[in-house]
């Protein structure tokens, strides 16, 4: 298992309830991962209506998951 | 009414027409003819017009202008054909119960005539002997005197990084606001307050009951009226030294490439996916750096997509809109009223960032905001290597092409069919490769479609005023685009017609 801090944005904020978590993952992958949070929250967005950002960089959702990466999974907004 | 006359133009008889017993001041324009221009003797001069659209703009501007400024009425006249040295090519009369109205919708009017109204006119030079066509268009800023010198942008001139030079730019800059929402107020306000010279506001809604508590340019009176013009009025009152522009209108592949015209910086402040793609590809087309923001209850963020730099475009980070229903807008989200205001000013604050040309707005990469925790994080973005915008090639200047989605300007003139549409006599002294160029003298301009089945089609003259007139009289053809730079510009962004 691999310890990950994930931030959340918009409506992941909205549906996981909380801004940043700390949790322990089996998924390889940025995209395993997502998919797993998005069944735990119920996210309306599958994997590839999202943006993963690392290390302030965007980064490919096939990408691997590390023990201690920090993610941020952002959604788009339209809101004005 | 605007005239338009080959007769030598009667300011009394003019003014007359005005005369009403409830007006307090006629103010009134003549421009003339003057004997020089660019330290060249001017010898004669010679007007031409597009008419029916030269009347149909110039009425547009006038009851626009009724609507506007609180006056009772206004008329303006434009000379056509030659006009002697030292007599009035145009003149503009408003009357009003107060001078202060009528000053300001004078001013306005003659610089909405000078910008929009096909008019342009031809020089013979006393130097020469030659005669030269040259757009009727000014750009002169519509701020009264030098804004650098105006007591009220005096704090502001002190920041380094603003000076003299940059709150000229600013007054000298026209920017266009899609949305007059939770983010849009907050940008016009300080974007007017700021003293951008030309601030033009698009907003096809109405002011609602539930909009008050983050739209804080609307009062409870407003309720019931288009956001956009409720906003002009109360942006006019704020600050009557620049000049504000109002669609009542939403952004549409209709509305939007005529609004883009001679604009300098666009921001989308809009509430709807469909509208951002629109924006964005039109902005990206068109070669105009466009401001991005947006806002869910309490998270935000904002960004600066550039099509002259080196981060991509809007659809390098999201090539297409999420499926409906997937996100939410604020109306049904929910959005807190401090998120629209501290987004909206970091758009604001990007706007100014890229008009005074500060290095470290938000270019490449988009700024994300926790409102309530009041972090940042500023994520880089990079051009995706399968997005249509690879084609793109910067360009060295604001692109001048009004285009419609679908096409990037430079693959447009890449493969296009360039065809000059000035006359004849025009072309003494043109390089070779002009010359070259099929030539449709405006005699012949109804054939164009006929004589020319190649699309895209692109129509090219000295200034680029009359292109525009040229599309508008063949009915806006598909394929058919108006380069509105000169054409003398076309090779620095044409390398293939060079040889």
């Amino acid at each position: 298992m691999n310890h990950v801090t994930i931030d959340y944005y918009a409506v992941l904020r909205e549906r996981s309830g909380r801004r940043r978590e700390t949790r322990a993952t089996a998924a390889p992958t940025l995209r395993a991962l997502y998919e797993e949070l998005r069944a735990a929250y119920a996210f309306p967005l599958a994997a590839d209506r999202v943006l993963a950002a690392v290390a302030e960089r965007y980064v490919d959702m096939d990408g691997p998951v590390t023990d201690g990466l920090e993610v941020a999974f952002i959604p788009p907004v339209a809101g004005g | 009414m605007f005239q338009l006359s080959e007769q030598r133009l009667r300011p009394q008889e003019l003014g007359r027409a005005l005369a009403a017993g409830r007006a307090g001041a006629l103010v009134t324009f003549e421009g003339w003819v003057r004997d020089h221009n660019d330290g060249r003797p001017v010898e004669a001069l010679e007007y031409e017009a597009f008419e029916a659209m030269a009347r149909s703009v110039g009425e547009a501007i006038l009851a626009a202008a009724r609507a506007r400024f609180a006056i009772l009425d206004a008329h303006a006249a434009h000379r056509l054909g030659p006009v002697p040295v030292g007599e009035a090519a145009v003149w503009v009369g408003v009357t009003a119960e107060h001078r202060q109205e009528a000053f300001l919708a004078a001013r306005w009017i003659m610089d909405e005539i000078k910008r929009l109204v096909p008019v342009w006119k031809r020089e013979t030079y006393g130097d020469t002997g030659r005669a030269e066509w040259l757009h009727a268009e000014s750009g002169a800023p519509a701020t009264a005197g030098d804004p650098a010198a105006d007591p009220r942008y005096l704090h502001q001139v002190r920041v380094p990084g603003v000076g003299a030079d940059g709150q000229r730019r600013l007054a000298a800059a026209r920017v266009l606001v899609i949305g007059a929402g939770g983010l849009g107020c907050p940008v016009l306000q300080y974007l007017a307050a700021a003293g951008v010279g030309t601030l033009v506001v698009a907003d096809g809604d109405r002011v609602d009951v539930g909009n008050l508590h983050r739209q804080v340019l609307f009062g409870a009176a407003d309720v019931g009226r288009n956001k956009a013009e409720a906003a002009a009025e109360r942006l006019r009152a704020l600050n009557p030294h620049i000049a504000l522009a109002a669609h009542a209108d939403a952004a549409t592949p209709a509305t939007l490439p005529g609004w883009l015209v001679g604009t300098d910086l666009v921001l989308d402040c809009a509430d709807d996916f469909e509208v951002t793609y629109l924006v964005h590809d039109a902005c990206w087309q068109a070669g105009i750096p466009l401001v991005q923001a947006a806002v869910h209850q309490v998270d935000g963020w904002v960004q600066v997509v550039d099509p002259a730099g080196e981060a991509g475009c809007f659809r390098c980070q999201w090539p297409e809109p999420p499926p409906p229903g997937c996100v939410e807008t604020c109306a049904r989200a929910g959005v807190l009223n401090v998120t629209a205001g501290l987004i909206g000013l970091h758009q604001a604050t990007q706007a100014l960032a890229v008009l005074l040309g500060w290095p470290d707005a938000v270019r490449d990469g988009t700024l994300y905001v926790d409102v309530v925790g009041g972090g940042t994080r500023r994520v880089r973005r990079e051009p995706r290597p399968d997005c249509p915008c690879r084609g793109h090639v910067p360009w060295p200047e604001r692109q001048d092409l009004v285009l419609r989605p679908g096409l990037t300007a430079a693959t447009l003139l890449a493969r296009a069919c360039i065809v000059d549409i000035r006359q004849p006599e025009e072309r003494a002294g043109d390089p070779e490769w002009i010359r070259q160029l099929p030539l449709v003298p405006r005699e012949r301009w109804l054939e164009i479609p006929r004589l020319f089945t190649q699309r895209p089609l692109v129509l090219c003259c000295a200034h680029g005023v009359r292109t525009r007139a040229c599309v508008e009289l063949l009915g806006r053809p598909d394929g058919v685009y108006a380069w509105t730079g000169r054409i003398h510009d076309l090779p620095e962004t044409v390398p293939v017609r060079k040889s």
